[in-house]
Parts: structure tokens; C-alpha cells; sequence
């Protein structure tokens, strides 16, 4: 099928297998490697992104559903003023180790951020409850988050 | 500005933003997918192979293609590259498919057929010792066998006024590491290469050159790593090994075509190595009034299908077989099991968290056989400097085990906690010896009343390789390499997999040069270019290879030469006074220690016999932080693996020895709202031998939280927890046998 | 490559379900998971899939007056954030889909999808079971609504026709009135949540008036998922309840369902009888308990074991029991 969506603000047309997933479209098609693949079955998040303003696995979404959508990924959303600020944050209070989970975590966060701007631990928490990091036991990574929505008030 | 003080960590804003290459990343536009063809029967004999007529442009390796030795190299080299004849677990290696069209591999491998005469399986650790289908590993299926003896055990046992005896058993425990394994390999030149995901990229090489013979030189490249373990310490040689005689078959017919083996998450967690599970039964000869006269204790690993790593694990694990106490007379035993189970291998603790959780639920059990407070009883057994460790080590330095139970008790109030959670024990003892089924609800129905409990543990990892195995096996070399501009570079073979080396390295080079670390430049490992400064394991990162750049650095700076290249290497020595005899295990079995503290406090649901944990803390003796945040990082991350290992990551076997928790839905590890944060410390208390003072500590943060736990849920349902996973299955069966 | 469809519209949808048979798709997050093939091999479908996420009547929740009372209607393309996220939908089923997965799979996944899974764990069905729930399919020239308990008939086995789709879920709200009728009928296939009073309410706490007595009668929802860890997980098992307890403290109303102890939930009405009729404080938890014991037969799996679950399940139903007791 001719698969026509907005990546990252950018119209995009591409020629795919309607089953294809946007994981393998954004990370093998467009080149976008910032997504990744940890799992393959939508338990770990590493694969998120946002479509239509929702956060996504995307190792579960075809290429069929994502027919004119609008998709943000780590790539695109890093290089905006509160997507350095959250990557800032996740450096600054080490909230990344060997930093795989990392982006999707970011992903996570700008969607977080986008519904409460200054969340307590809790809400952080709940909001990364599908995102899986083996390294760093979490506590760092609502630490980035926080830090992030602190630093960069009026973001969001 | 101290060494300790945190600066953002280097490498986490490009990780953050998607931009850091992994080995999945790297675009090897023409590279072949290749994939492994398994064995998919657990045991038996090869009489036959069916390969399907490949297209064009696929190609089938197997054993036949290794110009070297069919061996993976790792201390043994039991495990063939490609399986011949024999298969000992489901998922053997027999093959490699590889080709243009991932889907066309996919589906050759799936006419892929293999004839074998089948042999019975033997899954457990009872069916290995007992050589169910025959003895797959000499004649008795034991890998390795080793013995420690102190003192005069016989005695102490004789004149024993009370034996108390235990057997505490260990799961398997998954690295699950987020980045799948990963490896790209090509022959060109008369080089073969592999680049990828690694932790050792020198122990790679050693395993593809057993492999290659005379057939190719060899260079090994290390991509930016998502997370190890131990999980990327073994398995890329394992798949390295093979990868590579396949990259040398395509590359003589298509020079330098890539082959990519990007591993999916279900082959990742179904067939590389796990941690080994362990059993081990304790017997401790007490005074009246509960004095350890003496200790007999016997470890059994699940080696699983091979050798490979199991005697160095074993090792470690009888090493550290009476924890953080000073036992004058002991009596230690282990082996290693062969079991028809993907084999066993490195997982961060190598041994001692299993034989640490051992001794630390045998010394609850002391505690509550003398009716003692826990950590009372255990203090009277602790180590200190002049004492001589169970191998006859003698301990050079201060232990300020005190001192950190101080502020863990600052921490975690743990003393008054104890004390009230026993009181609220005894009382629900008193209130519900009426019936077993119906107290639980009505418990709960009076106000919701949880069980609650706090546990606590105490313990020591040995930092470095064992003995004199940085001086006789590692040889470690590590340069700081200044360019003709000034820049300095940092060069070893050391791999940052998310445990720092790239911020901390940095740290104390700079720290040493007087350069913003920032500036200093570490080398992606990469065997052409960086010497062999050993493997990425052992809590030798900082310890051992630390050292050595931070004596390298001086030296860089005492020659100092403005606008000219120069180049420091520093070799490995090992400290003045350390003895060690390989063939006795007799001596310093490690260089230093380093020491921790962990309590933990659970509420258990009586209804469904959960365990939430409401607060875990750490407090430790890393020698000197070189980073505070990358350390605490290490203590809250280990914490949670060690809490995951203790209280949800269940992992069993079917009758054929196949793990039945096959994805990341069924094996389980802590989300975000598992656990809480976990209150992080440490003391400094200075080694000499070390960067800034600095200590081995990455392995230790995983050796108590488990302990802790159980400790906790034992004060909580008032019963012994011997064996973890304690998930809530296990806590039902403990409570019912108790009533 | 398989023939896909991806209509706006219900009447486009039923067509090709009709003329291909095709695998009904909405959030895909059990499809794409069951489905899956090898990393960079794509989803192993060979069917053809019709997606029902852009047909516009599937994705709404509407409040209808039926002439047996409110009933909510949940479109079967309505997702799990937007079910959470919609205050009328009763607890427990709220609840229950609340703890569902993590935020990525809930903006996609959808309850009809749950239903159509037909796993015995699936955590919205035990809730569906004791609001009574009905599911309506949909084929070209008929609608038809079947109650919960009738489509369900085993693990990964339901009643919907090759030429169906499941096009929305209706839940009652009566049962949210602090009514005095009857326990639900004997068979609860048969609709049981028809008797009684019409007044709807979404919350979770009691309701009603005020009787002669001067107590308030109130209504008792009960939800408890035992996951394999404390979020993103899946059940080992789960139990919904409602019960109602009059001004009087009689319970007039007791249902309980438990899931992932058999192959389908268990919803036991003799055992709600017993319960009904008692008042709250006096009621014996064993004798109920032991009307559950043979219904819950559960198995061991990767997940947990029978014995557990069994046990579990039991405590669970004491739990129920002692919450309605709870002043």
C-alpha cells in the first residue's frame, strides 16, 4: 500500500505492506533509529512513540492504521525546545544507564508532561508503568522527569 | 571539586535523544539477515540433516565450515560452535540460514529438518545429579568439584552444644538486559570482524580465533551496549564464534558482506545464558549461647548443558560462603551439575548472591533458633581487619560494617521497626490460632490489617578476578593516549554497558590531567586500537582498570610534552603482600572487598499473599565514589534486580528442561511501580590499591536486596522463607505447611 | 500481502466481513502480539484483516434510556483510555480497565477486544459478568445483543459468526440504584440486571435515598486483579462483585464473578442466593464459601498454579464477603 503520514512534521510517502510495523517503517524505511526494539510485543516500550498526540507501542501498529496520522518520535521530538530539556534532565540526574529504554521513556515523559505539568512521583510512576528499564531501578528516571517539567515550566 | 561530586553523566543526552548508535542502528545497507537453525528436540543424537535447496545468494553453515576448532572458548571449551552429533538441550546451536530477505530465511529455516535418535532429558538439578538418560558430562555429571577447608570443623561439631541445619535454594534469574543480543560480522581482507553489542570484546576475539585457526586475523568492535549483566559476557562468543565462520564462508564468495544477527526477544530470552540456580544445605555448630563454633556447608550450581563458566561461578560462590562472618573452622563443598538446560552462565554476582542468600537466611534461622534479634546475632560474627577470610585471606583493611549499620539504622529506623514489627507478629499469633482459611480475611476485615515485617542483610563481594587471576589469566592493559593536538583519549577494552566508565573513566583521568572530563576521549573498545585491559565483569572496571588509568595519567603528566603524540600504557600488578595458590584456593581470593548493608520493609496481603515493598535501602563501602549519582545509580538499579530476583522473576523448566516463562509478559522484572525508591548511601573508607580509593561495587549492589526481602516477609508471615523466588505462590505453601 | 480494509463507515465494514471473512481488528494489541513473526519479518497474518478503528459508530460512548433502564453503551473501537477516562462507565468494570496494561497499550487496545480475546483472565470480562453486561454484533441486515456470559463460551472461543462483528458493549446502569429487587435470576445468561428500579448513577460509592429507619442503603463494588506484579500485568486471577444492602442492612443484591479459574468466569447464582436476603452483619462467609469451591477449578500455568488460584479465589470471595460487612 502507498502509506502517506506526517513523521516528525514531515509529509511522508511510502510505498509498504499494510501489516508492516511503524516500528520497522520509522527504524528500516525513514532511517529514524532513535525508536527501538526491545521486545516485539509491546510489554517493555521502548518502541514508543506518539500518534495523534497519544503515546504508542509501535511494534503493535501497522502500517494500515497509520494511514494520515501525525506520528512524533524520539528523533524528531529531541531536537524541539522540550525535547532537549527532557534529554538535558535525563543526563543531568543520570536517568539513563545503558540508555536503550531511554527514548521511550523520553516518549513517555513528553506525553506525561503534555497532560500534567508538574506531576508528583506517583503520577511520574504511573505514567512509565509500560516502559521497562533493567538498569537503573527507576528512581533516577522520575528524578529526569521532574526535573524536566521543573526547569522547563511553561513548556508544557 | 571532589572526585565524588556528580556531573551530568556524558553519554545520557545522546542516548536520551534516540541518537547513540546500537548495533541494530549501524546501517549495513547490504547485509545478509542471518539467523541460527536450533535444535528443537532437548536431547539426543544427530543421524541426520535435511537442508532445503537454497536461492541464489543464501547460504547454511554449520560445523563442517569451522576451518579451527567446532569450539566456543569460554575457560572450557566443552560447548562446540555448531553442534555434530550430540544435542544436550532444546535450542542448540546446529546451523546458521542467512540471506538477503529475512523472510525467506524465516522460511528456509522452517524446512530446515534434523533426524536424531533421542535420548531422555535430564531438566532438573535432582535429574542431573542422579544422571537421568545417562551422564551427559564424564561419568557423573558433575562439572567441577571444589573444597575449602578451615580449621578443625570435626571438633567444633563435637563438642557442638546445638547444630542448626538449613537448605536455601536460588532460581534462575534472566539478565533481560533491554537491548537484545546483537552481532555484525564480515570477512574481507583477511580480517573477519564482529561489531556489536559486547562486554568483552577481547574474550570475543580469543573465542573467534580458536574458531578461525590460521584462517583469518581477527578484529572485534564494541557498539554502544544496552545493558549487560553477564548476560553480554558469554553469549557473544557463544554466537560470535559461529557468526564469524559463516562471515568467512560469504565473505570468500561476496568479500565483506555483512552478516547481521540481530537476536528477536524470544530467542534472546529462551536461549542465552541464565543465572545459576542453586541449593545449598548449611549445618552451623553453636555454643549455648549460639556461637558459631564452626560451619559445614555444600553448594550445588545448575551448570546446564555445558561447562563453560560454571567452575569460575562455583567459585565464587564457595568464596563467599560465609558471607561477611568470621567462622574459624568450615567445611565448604561445591559442584556444578550438568543439567539438559541452556547452560548456565554469568549474571551479575557470578555465584555470590546465591551462596550470600544462603548464608544470610541461615543466620535468620540462627537468630531465631536462639532467640536473638537478627542483627544482633549477626554481629557478633563480623569480619574484621587482622581476620582471615574463609580461603585463609587475610583482611588488609578496615571493615566499617559498623558504621554503615548507623546510617542504614538513620535510614530506615530499622532497630524500633524490627522491634515493633515482632510485637504486631506475636500478637497476630496469640489472636488467630484459631483456623488457617478464615483468619486471613478476618485480619484483614478488622481494619485492613497487612503483615508487616523488616528484614535486614549484611555482606561483602570480593572485587577484581579471584586470586592472581588479574596477574596469571587477565594480564590487564590500559593507555591514556595524548594526541598531537592535546587531546587526550582514554584506550582500554573496557565497555560502558550503562554502568558509567565513560563519565567515570573520564573523571578521574581528567580529575588527574586537570581536564574537564568532558574533554577527554574514550575510544569506542576496539581490539585494533585498544590493548587488552580484560574483560568487562568482575567489579574490575574502576578497581582494576581504573587504576591503571589513573597511574597511567600521571605519568602522562609528569612527561607532558605540549603539541606531541604520546602514548602511556600501564600493565597490571598485583598489590604487594597478596598471596594466592591457585591449586590449594589458599590465600587472598580477592585484592579488596567491598562491604553493604540492606534492610528492607514489606507489607504482605493476607488475602493474596503479595508482597508490596514499601522502602529498601543501601548503604555501602565502595572505598571512595568516583561519581556519587553513577554510584547511587548502581545501588537503586541493583536493588531493583536484586528485589526482582528475590520476590517476582520466576523462571521454571518444563520436562525437557525448556523455559516455560518465554516473554517479557510472562518472565517478570520490577516496572516503575514495583518498588520504591530505594535510600541510597555510602561511607567512604579508601583502598589503596584503588583510583581515588576507589572499590569494585557494581556486582555487590545485587548481592542483598533479595536477602533483605526474604528476611522481611519471615518476620512478616512468621515462618522460614529458604528458597526465592518468594512469589505468593511460595508464601502460600510456606504459611500452609506451617499451619 | 493480504487484503486489508480500513472503512470509515459500520455498512462498508459488514460488507467485507461478509464477503471476506476477514479477521476483525481494533487496537490490535493481542492480534499484533499473537501474531507476530521474527523480529523484521512482520506479523504473520494470512488472512485478510478488516481494521475497525476509523469506523466513526464504533468509537463512541453513548448513554441510552432503554425502557429497562440507562444502559451504557460502549462502541466496540472505543479505547481503554477513553473508557477510564469516561466517569459514567460503572465500577468495577472502570476500575478494572484501569488496570489494564500501561498508557501505550490502553490508547490502542479496546475492551471489545478484550471481550473477543476470549482469554480466561481477561480483566474487563468478570466485571461485564456482574453488571450484567450484553455484547451487540452486528452482520449486514441484523443486529442482534447477546449477554456476556452467552458469548463466552471458552478460552479463546465465542459465539461470534464469520460474517459478525462485535460492534458494541451495553452495560446497564440500573444496578447502580440502592434498589431493593430480587438476587439476579438463575440464569444469568438471561439478562438478570432487568428487575427493579431505574435510577442511573456512575458512582463508585453508595447511593440512594433515605429509608424509613434512617439508614442509607448502600451498594458495595468490589474489584480485586491479582496480577504477577504491581502493574503492566497480567492476571493470575481477579473477582468483581456488587452487592446492595438496604436501609434495613439486608443484602437484596450479591454478585460475584472470578475470573481466570476456569475456562470462563464463574458466576455462581445459587451461591448469590444464599447471600441475598441476609442481613449484612450476620452473614456466615463458609457456607458461601464452599458453594464457590466446586465452580472454581482453575489450572497451573506459566503464570501461577491451581492450588493458588483455587485458594486465592476463596479468599477472594471472603474478602467480598467482609467488605459488604465493612460499616
Amino acid at each position: 500500500m502507498k502509506l502517506e503520514f506526517t513523521v516528525n512534521g514531515e509529509a511522508r510517502s511510502i510505498e509498504v505492506d499494510p501489516l508492516r510495523r511503524l516500528l520497522d517503517i520509522l527504524r528500516d524505511d525513514l532511517a529514524l533509529t532513535g525508536t527501538k526494539e526491545g521486545c516485539g510485543e509491546g510489554e517493555c516500550g521502548a518502541c514508543s512513540v506518539i500518534v495523534e498526540g497519544k503515546l504508542v507501542n509501535s511494534c503493535l501498529v501497522p502500517a494500515t492504521q497509520c494511514a494520515g496520522a501525525e506520528v512524533l518520535t524520539v528523533d524528531g521530538l529531541s531536537e524541539s525546545e522540550r525535547g532537549e530539556m527532557i534529554t538535558e534532565s535525563f543526563a543531568l540526574m543520570h536517568g539513563a544507564q545503558c540508555g536503550f529504554c531511554t527514548p521511550g521513556m523520553v516518549m513517555a515523559a513528553e506525553a506525561l508532561l503534555r497532560e500534567q505539568n508538574d506531576p508528583d512521583e506517583e503520577a511520574v510512576r504511573e505514567g512509565l508503568a509500560g516502559n521497562i528499564c533493567r538498569c537503573t531501578g527507576y528512581d533516577m528516571i522520575v528524578d529526569a522527569i521532574q526535573d524536566a517539567a521543573k526547569r522547563g515550566k511553561g513548556l508544557w | 571539586m571532589s572526585i565524588t561530586t556528580p556531573i551530568p553523566r556524558v553519554d545520557a543526552q545522546e542516548k536520551a535523544a534516540g541518537a547513540a548508535a546500537y548495533i541494530a542502528d549501524f546501517d549495513y545497507a547490504t547485509a545478509l539477515t542471518a539467523r541460527f537453525y536450533r535444535s528443537d528436540f532437548p536431547r539426543g543424537r544427530i543421524t541426520g540433516r535435511y537442508i532445503p535447496e537454497l536461492p541464489s545468494g543464501y547460504y547454511w553453515v554449520d560445523h563442517t565450515d569451522v576451518p579451527g576448532k567446532n569450539a566456543v572458548v569460554l575457560i572450557k571449551d566443552d560447548l562446540p560452535a555448531f553442534a555434530e552429533e550430540e544435542i544436550r538441550y532444546r535450542g542448540q546451536i546446529i546451523g546458521i540460514l542467512c540471506g538477503p530477505d529475512p523472510l525467506e530465511v524465516d522460511r528456509l529455516l522452517r524446512e530446515v529438518a534434523i533426524e536424531y535418535e533421542p535420548i531422555e532429558p535430564a531438566p532438573t538439578l535432582d535429574d542431573g545429579i542422579s544422571c537421568k538418560g545417562g551422564a551427559m558430562h564424564g561419568e557423573d555429571n558433575v562439572f567441577a568439584r571444589l573444597a575449602l577447608d578451615r580449621g578443625d570443623v570435626d571438633t567444633a561439631f563435637a563438642g557442638a552444644t546445638k547444630i542448626v541445619e538449613g537448605t536455601y535454594e536460588t532460581g534462575f534469574q534472566e539478565q533481560l538486559y533491554m537491548e537484545p543480543q546483537g552481532l555484525v560480522s564480515w570477512f574481507e581482507g583477511g580480517t573477519v570482524v564482529v561489531h556489536g553489542s559486547m562486554q568483552c570484546p577481547y574474550y570475543v576475539k580469543h573465542s573467534v580465533e580458536v574458531v578461525m585457526g590460521d584462517a583469518a586475523r581477527t578484529r572485534i568492535k564494541a557498539a554502544v551496549i544496552g545493558g549487560g549483566f553477564g548476560g553480554k559476557e558469554d553469549y557473544p562468543e557463544i554466537m560470535g564464534a559461529p557468526l564469524s565462520v559463516a562471515a568467512l564462508k560469504v565473505g570468500r564468495a561476496e568479500p565483506g558482506r555483512p552478516l547481521r544477527m540481530i537476536f528477536d526477544r524470544t530467542e534472546d530470552m529462551a536461549f542465552t545464558s541464565k543465572r545459576h540456580p542453586s541449593r545449598t544445605k548449611i549445618r552451623t555448630a553453636h555454643d549455648e549461647d549460639g556461637t558459631i563454633r564452626g560451619i559445614e556447608s555444600e553448594v550445588t550450581l545448575d551448570g546446564g548443558a555445558y561447562e563453560t563458566y560454571s567452575l569460575i561461578v562455583l567459585m565464587r560462590a564457595i568464596f563467599h560462603s560465609t558471607g561477611a562472618y568470621h567462622i574459624p573452622n568450615a567445611k565448604i563443598r561445591g559442584r556444578a551439575v550438568a543439567t539438559t538446560t541452556v547452560p548456565s552462565g554469568a549474571f551479575r554476582g557470578f555465584g555470590a548472591p546465591q551462596s550470600l542468600f544462603s548464608i544470610e537466611m541461615h543466620m535468620q534461622k540462627c537468630a531465631r533458633t536462639f532467640g536473638v534479634e537478627p542483627l544482633a546475632y549477626r554481629r557478633r560474627f563480623f569480619q574484621k581487619k587482622g581476620d582471615r577470610t574463609v580461603t585463609g585471606g587475610l583482611l588488609r583493611d578496615e571493615v566499617i560494617l559498623d558504621r554503615l549499620l548507623v546510617r542504614l539504622d538513620e535510614m530506615s529506623g530499622y532497630g524500633e521497626k524490627q522491634k515493633r514489627y515482632a510485637a504486631e507478629a506475636a500478637e497476630r499469633r496469640n489472636a488467630s490460632v484459631v483456623d488457617a482459611g478464615s483468619g486471613a480475611h478476618r485480619a484483614r476485615g478488622q481494619g485492613g490489617a497487612l503483615w508487616r515485617g523488616i528484614g535486614i542483610s549484611v555482606f561483602n563481594h570480593g572485587a577484581g578476578f579471584t586470586g592472581d587471576g588479574e596477574q596469571r589469566i587477565i594480564k590487564g592493559k590500559a593507555a591514556v593516549h595524548k594526541r598531537a593536538d592535546d587531546v587526550v583519549e582514554i584506550r582500554c577494552a573496557t565497555t560502558d554497558m550503562g554502568q558509567g566508565p565513560k563519565t567515570t573513566f573520564r573523571k578521574v583521568v581528567g580529575a588527574v590531567l586537570d581536564i574537564v572530563p568532558e574533554e577527554v576521549v574514550f575510544v569506542e573498545p576496539d581490539t585494533d586500537i585498544c590493548p587488552d585491559s580484560g574483560p568487562t565483569v568482575a567489579s574490575r572496571t574502576m578497581m582494576v582498570v581504573g587504576f591503571l588509568l589513573q597511574e597511567a595519567a600521571k605519568e602522562l603528566k609528569a612527561t607532558w610534552t605540549p603539541g606531541e603524540e604520546q602514548t602511556v600504557t600501564r600493565a597490571y600488578e598485583m598489590p604487594p603482600g597478596m598471596a594466592w595458590d591457585q591449586n590449594a584456593l589458599d590465600g587472598d581470593a580477592y585484592a579488596a572487598f567491598g562491604w553493604g548493608v540492606n534492610a528492607c520493609e514489606v507489607e504482605v496481603d493476607p488475602v493474596t499473599y503479595e508482597v508490596r515493598v514499601v522502602h529498601a535501602w543501601g548503604v555501602y563501602d565502595v572505598g571512595k565514589a568516583i561519581d556519587e549519582r553513577v554510584v547511587n545509580g548502581q545501588i537503586q538499579g541493583g536493588m531493583s534486580q536484586a528485589l526482582g530476583y528475590g520476590a517476582i522473576e520466576k523462571l521454571h523448566v518444563d520436562e525437557t528442561g525448556t523455559f516455560l516463562q518465554r516473554t517479557m509478559a510472562d518472565y517478570i522484572i520490577p516496572t516503575a511501580l514495583d518498588f520504591p525508591r530505594t535510600g541510597a548511601d555510602t561511607i567512604d573508607n579508601p583502598y589503596t590499591y584503588g583510583p581515588f580509593g576507589a572499590k569494585g561495587m557494581g556486582e555487590m549492589v545485587h548481592d542483598g536486596g533479595h536477602m533483605a526481602y526474604a528476611a522481611a516477609v519471615e518476620q512478616a508471615i512468621g515462618a522460614a522463607c529458604p528458597r526465592i523466588p518468594l512469589v505468593p505462590e511460595v508464601i502460600m505453601e510456606i504459611r500452609n505447611d506451617e499451619t | 500481502m493480504v487484503e486489508v480494509l480500513r472503512p470509515g463507515t459500520l455498512a462498508e465494514a459488514l460488507a467485507f466481513r461478509k464477503e471476506t471473512a476477514a479477521l476483525p481488528f481494533a487496537g490490535g494489541t493481542d492480534v499484533m502480539v499473537r501474531e507476530r513473526g521474527y523480529t523484521g519479518t512482520g506479523p504473520r497474518i494470512d488472512r485478510p484483516v478488516l481494521f475497525l478503528d476509523a469506523v466513526g459508530e464504533l468509537r463512541s460512548i453513548t448513554l441510552g434510556d432503554f425502557a429497562a433502564g440507562a444502559i451504557l453503551s460502549i462502541g466496540a473501537a472505543a479505547t481503554l483510555t477513553e473508557i477510564v477516562n469516561d466517569e459514567r462507565v460503572p465500577e468495577p468494570l472502570r476500575e478494572s480497565c484501569r488496570l489494564i496494561a500501561a498508557p501505550g497499550l490502553r490508547n490502542r487496545a479496546t475492551m471489545a477486544g478484550n471481550i473477543c480475546n476470549a482469554s480466561p483472565a481477561g480483566d474487563s470480562i468478570p466485571p461485564l459478568y456482574v453488571l450484567d453486561a450484553r455484547v451487540v454484533l452486528a452482520r449486514e441486515g441484523e443486529v442482534r445483543t447477546v449477554p456476556i456470559a452467552e458469548f463466552l463460551t471458552g478460552p479463546g472461543r465465542t459465539t461470534l459468526r464469520d460474517d459478525e462483528i462485535m460492534i458494541a458493549i451495553q452495560v446497564p446502569l440500573d444496578g447502580d440504584a440502592a434498589g431493593d429487587g430480587a438476587a439476579s435470576a438463575d440464569d444469568v445468561s438471561a439478562g438478570a440486571s432487568d428487575e427493579g428500579s431505574a435510577a442511573a448513577g456512575g458512582s463508585a460509592a453508595s447511593n440512594g435515598s433515605t429509608t424509613s429507619d434512617g439508614k442509607t442503603p448502600r451498594t458495595v463494588r468490589y474489584y480485586r486483579k491479582v496480577g504477577t506484579r504491581r502493574a503492566n500485568a497480567l492476571s493470575k486471577l481477579s473477582g468483581a462483585g456488587i452487592a446492595r444492602i438496604d436501609g434495613r442492612g439486608v443484602v437484596t443484591d450479591f454478585r460475584l464473578a472470578l475470573g481466570a479459574v476456569g475456562p470462563v468466569v464463574v458466576r455462581v447464582p445459587a451461591a448469590e442466593r444464599l447471600v441475598a436476603g441476609q442481613r449484612a452483619s450476620e452473614i456466615e462467609p463458609e457456607p458461601i464459601v464452599a458453594a464457590y469451591t466446586p465452580h472454581i477449578r482453575p489450572i497451573t500455568d506459566q503464570r501461577s498454579t491451581a492450588e493458588y488460584r483455587s485458594h486465592v479465589a476463596r479468599n477472594l470471595v471472603r474478602e467480598f464477603i467482609s467488605r459488604i460487612q465493612e460499616t
